[in-house]
């Protein structure tokens, strides 16, 4: 009996001990592909496990410079243009993208700076977010304030 | 659970019943009828609507983008003048965006300006493709629609729309609910009527079934009221005629075991008496006693002839295949006036026969020799002094005829429809004293009708008999087994 209670208190603390290395559950934001928009909404969250505290930023990062697992969804980010560097200022992250983030235009661009956006802001101290290639800036500060999501399925606005 | 009858009524789960199952497929018919009434009126009106709102909102939005079409650049201030002089009413809220989906006019909240609006309507509209979708929910219609911006540089951006109609949701929703009412109104109604005519139905069938077992228990003199007029009433009609039947044969088999007891009973009690006179008497003389004992051997005689009778007519009763071949009726009656020419001479009667040639019948042969010697041996048996007996057989147009005519005591008339019946006898005293016993003409009768043929009698009393017997030529090959 006491062997077992023990062994149930081992297996608990490992547990809570895995949770805290692996992190809180985030959402990142993807894009819908144009097959799936039509009747739906145009970006959708996909839940990550993230590290709290220092390593969260680069966790985000690297998660949303990933693909996605989901056939629905898809990453904005062109493959040259991921971002490879970040830098928080004040309340600013700046981040610093690959040359094909610069080429981007219209309502691909719109995507991709919201997606890092919506993504990003609101981890500890991160309010706006914006983007550099090769130092020039190409999208100026940016936050979920300057950013309107409808719910396809009513008329609940804000995002 | 048993009933006056005797028998067990089995014991059914409700499910088993005939009343559920009728029940149960009306109620399902019913509901599938009225689920249908009720959803595709709605579901059409709700298409139509749709449909209107579409025409509508694309063509409002039109405007719009017809309107804007002429700037260079959509800009805030110049999109607010233009929609400005526009008269767009009754929208819940129009966006207009640039080209990267960033808001240059909000109806609703001007404070959006500027915002990016991530709309897959806008973004479908940026696309170049016109959008609307709409959809019935939450007591209101609310539709989308989209459509791109052109100017003489090319796409310049995007003009959204929303609507929110509550009123013609209400009045569809309205005449959904007084479907619904009445629907279920009517639905009451016709399960109720179910219920009535399905147990009046049932209860028909239990009442048979009930008759049936008291019937079954024996009481073969009990009868049901048919009612109605439809395919229960002929039921209970034709179980009326077969209890009537069975009544009757049941009332025949206690009558013949009744007589036959009876005939078997009697020779055997005159036996008894007259061993126990033979015991008794001391010193009886022998011409006495061999009188008796004579008396014995007679109704030993009686009673192994009536045993005989009896198992025939068992036999015939039990339908015991018989083989059946060619034979000719005109030699029967000549063999029968051979073996009865004694018995006429001691008796004073002269007998004659004659007979066609070629008067074949389909029978078996001893069958046929009892028929025509049971009729002779009546013939000469009852009699007088001096009296004829005449057999004749011929052959008419489609049959072949026996007569066995006499010149006898007759047939009263009152007995004429009896005298085929087993046991009956005209003169019982005089049948005994001939040997009879009641069984010869039931089994000429019997023997007869199973070989396809029939059989009258016309006499008149104290003038004589006659018989006349026609059965079915054979065919050209004959034999079988009947």
């Amino acid at each position: 009996m006491r062997k077992s209670a023990a062994l149930l208190l081992a297996l608990l603390l490992a547990l809570c001990a895995g949770c805290s290395v692996w992190g809180e559950p985030w959402d990142i934001c993807r894009v819908v592909a144009p097959h799936y928009r039509e009747g739906a909404e145009l970006v959708r969250f996909e839940t990550v496990n993230v590290p709290e505290g220092a390593g969260m930023i680069d966790a985000l990062i690297e998660a949303l410079n990933s693909p996605t697992e989901d056939p629905e969804l898809q990453n904005p980010l062109p493959e040259d243009g991921k971002i490879l560097d970040w830098r928080l200022s004040g309340t600013v992250l700046e981040l610093s993208a690959g040359e094909g983030y610069a080429l981007l235009a219209g309502l691909d661009k719109t995507l991709c700076d919201c997606c890092l956006a919506l993504t990003l802001c609101g981890a500890e101290g991160v309010e706006a977010i914006s983007v550099s290639v090769n130092g020039a800036l190409v999208t100026p500060e940016l936050g979920e304030r300057d950013i309107v999501v409808y719910d396809a399925a009513s008329d609940a606005a804000e995002g | 659970m048993r009933n006056s009858g005797g028998a067990e009524k089995k014991r059914r789960k409700l499910t088993q019943r005939v009343q559920f199952k009728f029940v149960l497929a009306f109620f399902t018919l019913i509901v599938a009828l009225l689920g249908l009434v009720d959803t595709y009126p709605i579901a059409a009106s709700r298409d139509l609507v749709a449909s209107e709102k579409e025409s509508s909102l694309l063509s409002q939005a039109g405007v719009i983008s017809a309107s804007l079409s002429a700037l260079d650049s959509l800009s805030s201030d110049a999109v607010g003048q233009v929609m400005s002089l526009l008269d767009i009413a009754g929208l819940e809220r129009i966006i207009v965006t640039d080209g990267t989906a960033r808001i240059v006019y909000d109806s609703r909240s001007p404070s959006d300006g500027g915002k990016y609006a991530l709309l897959s309507e806008v973004a479908l509209a940026l696309d170049g493709r016109q959008v609307f979708w709409s959809r019935f929910a939450d007591g209101a219609f609310t539709s989308r629609a989209a459509i791109p911006v052109y100017s003489s540089r090319g796409l310049s951006g995007a003009v959204y729309i929303c609507e929110r109609d509550e009123s013609q949701a209400e009045l569809i929703i309205s005449v959904q609910s007084r479907l619904w009412m009445i629907s279920l109104v009517c639905l009451a109604a016709a399960m109720a009527l179910t219920v009535v005519f399905s147990r009046a139905l049932t209860a028909r069938i239990t009442r048979l079934a009930e008759a049936m077992r008291v019937v079954r228990g024996g009481d073969y003199a009990h009868r049901i009221k048919p009612e109605g007029n439809d395919e229960l009433t002929e039921l209970s009609e034709e179980f009326n005629d077969l209890t009537e039947r069975l009544e009757t044969t049941e009332a025949q088999r206690r009558r013949f075991v009744s007589d036959a007891s009876h005939e078997l009973k009697t020779p055997l009690a005159a036996i008894r008496l007259l061993a126990d006179s033979i015991i008794q008497s001391e010193g009886m003389d022998e011409a006495t006693m061999r009188e008796f004992v004579a008396d014995i051997g007679s109704e030993a005689d009686r009673l192994q002839r009536t045993s005989e009778k009896l198992l025939d007519l068992s036999r015939r009763d039990a339908g015991a295949p018989r083989a059946l071949s060619r034979v000719d009726l005109g030699e029967a009656a000549a063999a029968t006036s051979r073996l009865l020419t004694p018995l006429a001479a001691k008796m004073g009667v002269q007998l004659s026969c004659s007979a066609e040639s070629d008067c074949l019948v389909t029978a078996s042969e001893d069958e046929l020799y009892q028929i025509v010697f049971n009729l002779a041996e009546n013939a000469v048996k009852y009699n007088v002094e001096g009296g004829e007996v005449a057999i004749d057989v011929r052959r008419g147009e489609k049959r072949v005829l026996l007569t066995v005519e006499d010149t006898g005591i007759g047939i009263p008339r009152e007995d004429l429809p009896h005298i085929f019946e087993r046991f009956y006898r005209v003169d019982k005293a005089r049948s005994r004293e001939k040997g009879g016993s009641g069984l010869g003409l039931s089994i000429v009768h019997d023997a007869v009708v199973s070989l396809g043929g029939e059989i009258e009698v016309a006499a008149r009393e104290g003038q004589g008999t006659r018989f006349t017997v026609s059965f079915p030529p054979a065919a050209e090959e004959g034999g079988g087994e009947l």
